[in-house]
């Protein structure tokens, strides 16, 4: 059945005296997973919290709320993993990576005689969905199986920068020329170059992480370089520079460069 | 009908030749012109960049034009794995 999500639950040991430790913990890599898959940052409020066994609603902000569809895909993502699937483009191997951790964090520690699985539960506007996850290791696995290829180096990625939060981390958002969102963490030190720069096109310098299709999907930035129109054309650099190669010929040029032509 | 033509990959022999004004790259004035008007996204991976700026980071003159519109983020793709194939 679908509905129009506007949270989701997080549930720790239900039924019993909740695990301080886990449900923090939990939470906090909830936050994590819900930051991978967002395009921008996003304020996540607690909408509701309980204790005993401990349950929080976490919800977009309410001038937000079209960013319910992360807890959307969270859910319907792990629910497919859940059924033997896999996960579609939107999980970088970042938000693979925090997804089993998440869920691993909640598995049944030594000793724990009466533990349950956490679980995941949606809710619509008027009230719980009925669908609920449970956070399970054979889950844990599947995740831990499916954990993509990548490669760091280091680089520089040009596009606009769109979002910048310093309150969860420093983390930033930059929109590729083909709509593509590359997430960005950075140093304190930058946190006031970035700023500046928000809205502006721009090139980011660092270590970069690529998947295995050498897409650029995360950025470690220490430089950060607001990009100039230029003022000539394409079409202008015909014969701009006759002498470009000296004395070389463009193949001996090359061949000098890189050893072939 | 062939599908309309929206990316091109330009190699760094090209576009030395095309910077040195030789008579055999002049047919490429017209991609480029469509560049400009963005209605072709010119591909190019950073070592082509490189292999054409390499030598010629002191001489503004000379390299004034492609640096430049290295810079311009409209102008250029990263090139992917998926581009290559289909370039291919």
């Amino acid at each position: 059945m679908m509905i129009i999500v506007n949270a989701l639950e997080l549930l720790v040991d239900e039924g019993r005296q909740a695990n301080a430790g886990r449900f923090f913990q939990l939470g906090q890599d909830l936050l994590a997973l819900l930051d991978e898959l967002s395009d921008v940052p996003v304020a996540w409020q607690i909408a509701d919290l309980w204790m005993g066994s401990a349950a929080a609603r976490v919800a977009p902000p309410e001038d937000n709320p079209e960013e319910a569809r992360v807890l959307e895909l969270v859910y319907s993502s792990l629910s497919t993993v859940q059924k033997g699937g896999s996960l579609s483009d939107d999980w970088s191997p970042d938000a693979v990576r925090v997804a089993h951790r998440f869920v691993e964090r909640g598995q049944q520690m030594d000793g724990e005689t009466d533990w349950v699985p956490p679980r995941l539960r949606l809710v619509g506007k008027t009230g719980h969905s009925g669908q609920v996850l449970d956070l399970t290791p054979e889950l844990s696995e599947q995740l831990g199986h499916l954990q993509p290829f990548e490669r760091k180096m280091p680089g520089s990625v040009r596009g606009e920068l769109v979002g910048l939060n310093v309150s969860r981390g420093n983390r930033a958002s930059l929109r590729l020329p083909n709509k593509r969102i590359v997430r960005v963490g950075f140093e304190t030190p930058l946190r006031a170059d970035l700023k500046n720069a928000l809205y502006q096109h721009v090139e980011l310098r660092g270590l970069v992480k690529q998947d295995g299709d050498g897409r650029i999907f995360h950025m470690r930035a220490d430089e950060v370089e607001p990009l100039v129109k230029p003022d000539v054309r394409w079409v202008d650099l015909f014969g701009i520079d006759p002498d470009f190669t000296g004395d070389l010929t463009t193949e001996r040029y090359l061949e000098a460069n890189r050893g072939d032509a | 009908m062939p599908d309309p033509v929206r990316s091109a990959l330009i190699d760094a022999s090209a576009l030395i030749g095309y910077i040195k004004g030789e008579a055999e790259f002049a047919c490429l004035r017209s991609l480029f012109t469509a560049v400009d008007r963005a209605e072709i996204t010119l591909v190019e991976s950073t070592a082509i960049l490189i292999e054409v700026l390499s030598i010629h980071d002191d001489d503004l003159t000379a390299v004034s034009g492609v640096a430049l519109l290295s810079v311009d983020p409209r102008g250029i793709e990263p090139l992917t794995s998926a581009i290559a194939k289909v370039a291919a």
